[in-house]
């Protein structure tokens, strides 16, 4: 065969063998229920519906479950980062440390002046504006800020010893902002930086979350703490916990190798680095979760939480609380999602500890959501919601309805509405059943924006808006971030008129 | 089913091109329907029988127009008027309810208002009504129709077009149809331009699709802010779109279809007139034979072409979509084109369009326009529209905060994407990648980097499936 004839052959067949050798592999891997060495396999289930094949859900199904079963396509993607690591030292997106420490560059570098001020006293007036709205006056609102772990092992992060003033004065600014508001905070940075000069990590090297130890350190010194503030007795006594240690094969979240391997959705782990020591205890943190019984307190908290904190905080006391933790979303999430269950008046707890990370600090309270500020809702008064007017049209774009149930189709969803006079706002009520944790409501440009979308509610919840001015024809924005549905039901739009709005 | 996904790339593409090369060239026809039918029913199987029923209308309607010797107008205008129905109904009816009832508010006329359908769109609707329309229209002119159902069905719902073009007009399969002959010459063109256009895809308009997402949602888009996001939405649409295009011609190649082409290096057209003959060539040929040269086209008078040219090019817009920034793009570039048209006959482009500097300014000013015209392309309001606009001008400020979201990568693939928009050209690349093993070679790497990569993107949708 000729040269041209070589070039002709060997491309398709390449490209071909290439193609079909991913679900080949699956296929054998699913068939002998074949699992790479060192890798972990979560099981999948199809479970396709008569409804898929009309509801728009049958292709998102069939796609969801191939990429979860491809051994092969996880699997090597996980062997290639492997791979760089072991060739280069190196992980990309990643400051390496000795030991196999890992840092994500963004949280060292130097931060402005202004943007330290500004979000220092931004979050103090979203604390006392939480605080105010929804925390009843006879419940103590304790704040537990958990230092990063650039700061906790600055050594590692900066071995340049280079400054960086306004990243280091931060946590002190906070504290004194809160202090000085009279919000009571817990700095747990004393208390952690001391287990490390014993020897002791209190965080993980390639996580950016606090271990087993750090958690268990932090929760004697905040129960030391509540100890003197708050009232506790006659209250039920600590859960009996099982604790059982093992090596980290189903670790509850890595997420700087969950990011790392996978980048997508982790089905199919691999060995990385570093075997973890982590803990299994029972009742887990779920069980936790405030159902109808209450307990001394209430923890809020984001996926630190996942790591015992809860547990070991209701030891220490040794009487029962309630937590809510929130898996991968900030505690800006937690606090929402408590506040959308829970009517803060009704059987007020002594405490409510919300537990806060300090690079969501530096984030922005006020921004943990989809990016834009976030505004508590104020809620439409009775008077206002006596006469309210109802849309001609509504119509959704970048939202499917099925049945009863709207589903999201893209990260900016939208709503149209008319209606027959000029409304100064609009309530929107729907209960989420799904989906997509993080979202806001946009009303751009001239309302109250950003309110929280909801995560899992029994019961429908109002978003009301507010506009400057009287409008008849209003554009709702919803944020999500990329790549996740958000599931609605019954959902219901309403508006409120000038007169009522003007009467308060 | 998107190309750039794992159930199409590893599960449909394999087990279906595999089928199709070791079945009968006579059975392959029926083959396509099968495949392109379960492609286009993987998200909603009910939406098939739409694709049925445009189907039906066509090649049940050419026999009635072919019925006759002197070719049937009545069954040419029911046919063409039962698919506008269908294409009227599933993307305009809202639209059309919509501003209806907008009148109705602004003249107080309550009672005037109705009840708008909430109508989900199909996929890829425009797409197949309007190759459907181009065939009967073609049968009324004069072509012999397709007389076997199956052979027609699958020209309708070939899947590598189907959903996003080229437009691919019947003459251009009609000798392929009956036996596409596949050949290890055909497989390996089409491999190379598959891939080029899943990496055109995946690694540069995936990967500045959320800066422009992300200045396209401010309230208030800073200068630089704004010009950098309308710049990544720039190269995006294109490199979306050409991509998909170029992965639809390697399938086509691959299955022994030889598809037109759609996109020749639009972003170096030194006037808009020129722009329109390189972009979307398949769309604007269409409008070009079936509309501007029926109602007329240059042949009756100045004043005549220029109204037609922007009927044409507003009609163009509403077939990208249903809203009036569609229709305010298809105006702006109609009154563009215009312009262009009376500016060449009253200058004398001889001397000046030699010069090099010339061609430069014209490509810059071209771009440009160009780029004015996403804007209402590209927004999902009038009001947002203004937003922009204000940015653009730097109403909103001049500041750079969050210029790039903490993401510096960003700059490389959009200064990349500029680079290649502006330096290459699309045959002659793919002669070069089609003429060299290691160039292949290189190819099959970058395609294999753009596989893993897809693993890391939540952003994928084409742009293209919305029209």
């Amino acid at each position: 065969m000729n040269k041209g004839g070589t070039s002709v052959m060997w491309l398709p067949l390449v490209f071909l063998v290439l193609l079909l050798l991913v679900p080949l592999v699956d296929i054998a891997a699913v068939v002998t229920g074949y699992v790479p060495p060192g890798r972990r396999y979560q099981d999948l289930k199809l479970e396709l519906g008569s409804s898929d094949f009309v509801s728009g859900s049958f292709g998102a199904k069939i796609e969801e479950y191939f990429q979860g079963r491809s051994v092969l396509y996880h699997g090597t993607g996980a062997f290639y980062n492997e791979c760089v690591f072991r060739l280069t030292g190196r992980v990309p997106g990643m400051e390496t440390r000795p030991g196999g420490w890992l840092f994500q560059k963004s949280n060292l570098t130097e931060l402005e002046s202004e943007t330290v001020d500004e979000r220092v006293n931004s979050n103090r007036d979203f604390v006392l504006e939480v605080r105010r709205r929804c925390i009843a006056p006879e419940t103590k609102l304790l704040i537990a800020i958990i230092p990063n772990r650039s700061r906790l092992y600055s050594d590692l992060a900066f071995p340049d010893g280079e400054p960086r003033p306004e990243r280091e004065s931060f946590l002190p600014r906070q504290v004194a902002a809160f202090s000085d508001a009279g919000i009571l905070t817990i700095n747990l940075m004393e208390v952690l930086s001391h287990e490390v000069e014993r020897g002791r990590d209190v965080f993980f090297a390639e996580d950016h979350h606090w271990n087993f130890h750090g958690s268990q350190v932090a929760a004697a010194e905040v129960a030391r703490w509540l100890g003197t503030k708050v009232d506790t007795s006659g209250k039920d006594p600590a859960r009996e916990y099982t604790i059982v240690s093992k090596l980290d094969t189903e670790s509850p979240n890595r997420s700087f190798t969950t990011l790392l391997k996978f980048r997508k959705k982790s089905q199919v782990e691999s060995e990385f680095l570093h075997d973890q020591e982590i803990l299994d205890i029972t009742p887990d943190w779920k069980e936790m979760a405030p159902h109808g019984a209450q307990g001394a307190g209430l923890v809020l908290e984001s996926s630190f939480g996942m790591f015992g904190f809860s547990q070991f905080l209701e030891e220490s006391l040794g009487v029962k609380i309630d937590s809510h933790v929130d898996p991968g979303n900030g505690s800006v999430f937690a606090l929402a999602h408590y506040l959308s269950l829970n009517s803060a008046y009704s059987d007020p707890y002594p405490f409510l500890l919300w537990v806060i990370p300090e690079y969501h600090l530096l984030d922005g309270l006020v921004n943990q959501g989809a990016g834009s500020k976030i505004k508590l809702p104020e809620p439409f008064s009775e008077e206002e919601c006596s006469d309210m007017v109802m849309p001609d049209s509504v119509k959704f774009r970048g939202i499917r309805k099925v049945r009863r149930k709207y589903i999201t189709e893209s990260s900016q969803p939208r709503i149209d509405l008319s209606f027959p006079e000029p409304v100064s706002g609009v309530r929107l009520s729907f209960r989420c059943v799904g989906g997509a944790k993080r979202g806001q409501i946009l009303c751009p440009p001239d309302s109250d924006s950003g309110l929280l979308l909801f995560p899992r509610t029994k019961e429908p919840i109002h978003y009301d808006l507010r506009f400057t001015e009287p409008k008849r024809q209003v554009e709702i924005k919803l944020l999500f971030f990329s790549g996740e549905e958000y599931l609605m039901r019954d959902f219901e739009v309403s508006g409120i008129l000038p007169s009522h709005v003007l009467s308060e | 089913m998107l190309f750039t996904s794992y159930s199409f790339l590893f599960l449909f593409l394999p087990l279906f091109f595999l089928a199709y090369c070791c079945i009968p060239a006579r059975a392959r026809a029926s083959w396509i329907l099968v495949g392109s039918y379960l492609f286009y029913g993987f998200w909603r199987f009910d939406f098939c029988l739409l694709l049925l029923a445009v189907t039906a209308v066509g090649f049940f309607g050419s026999i009635l127009i072919d019925a006759k010797r002197s070719r049937s107008r009545f069954a040419a205008i029911v046919s063409v008027s039962l698919l506008l129905l269908l294409l009227g109904w599933f993307k305009y009816a809202g639209f059309i309810g919509d501003s209806w009832n907008g009148i109705a508010n602004l003249l107080g006329w309550d009672s005037g208002k109705i009840l708008v359908p909430d109508v989900i769109l199909p996929v890829g609707i425009s797409f197949f009504t309007f190759q459907t329309l181009s065939y009967v229209v073609d049968v009324y002119r004069g072509l012999p129709p397709c007389r076997s159902f199956i052979s027609f069905a699958a020209y309708v719902s070939l899947f590598p077009q189907l959903v996003a073009g080229p437009i691919v007009r019947y003459t251009d399969v009609l000798g392929d149809l009956e036996k596409p002959r596949v050949t290890w010459k055909g497989i390996d063109h089409g491999v190379v331009i598959f891939m080029l256009g899943f990496c055109k895809k995946v690694w540069i308009a995936n990967n500045v699709a959320p800066i422009a997402d992300w200045m396209f949602s401010l309230h208030s888009p800073p200068l630089a802010v704004a010009w950098l996001g309308l710049a990544a939405y720039t190269i995006q649409i294109y490199f979306d779109f050409s991509g998909y295009s170029d992965m639809a011609i390697g399938l086509g190649l691959m299955m022994g279809f030889t598809f037109p082409e759609n996109f020749r290096a639009p972003y170096r057209s030194s006037s808009i007139t020129e722009f329109w003959q390189r972009w979307h060539i398949t769309m604007s040929s269409f409008f070009r034979d079936y509309l501007y040269i029926s109602m007329g086209g240059n042949r009756a008078g100045r004043m005549r072409t220029l109204l037609n040219l922007m009927i044409t090019m507003l009609l163009a817009g509403l077939w990208h979509g249903a809203g009036w920034t569609f229709v305010i793009w298809g105006g702006f570039h109609g009154l563009l084109l215009a312009v262009h048209r009376v500016w060449k006959t009253r200058t004398d482009m001889t001397s000046l369009g030699s010069h090099l500097w010339y061609r430069g300014f014209a490509i810059f000013v071209t771009l440009v326009l160009v780029m004015v015209g996403w804007v209402f392309f590209r927004a999902e309001s009038l009001s947002s529209v203004a937003v922009v606009f204000s940015g653009l001008i730097g109403v909103s400020g001049f500041g750079t905060e969050g210029l790039l979201q903490g993401r510096t990568d960003l700059v490389f693939w959009i200064v990349f994407g500029i680079a290649i928009a502006l330096v290459t050209f699309e045959r002659t690349d793919r002669k070069w990648f089609l003429s060299s093993s290691a160039a292949k070679a290189i190819l099959l790497v970058v395609f294999v980097g753009a596989v893993h990569e897809l693993g890391g993107q939540a952003y994928n949708p084409f742009l293209y499936f919305q029209f």
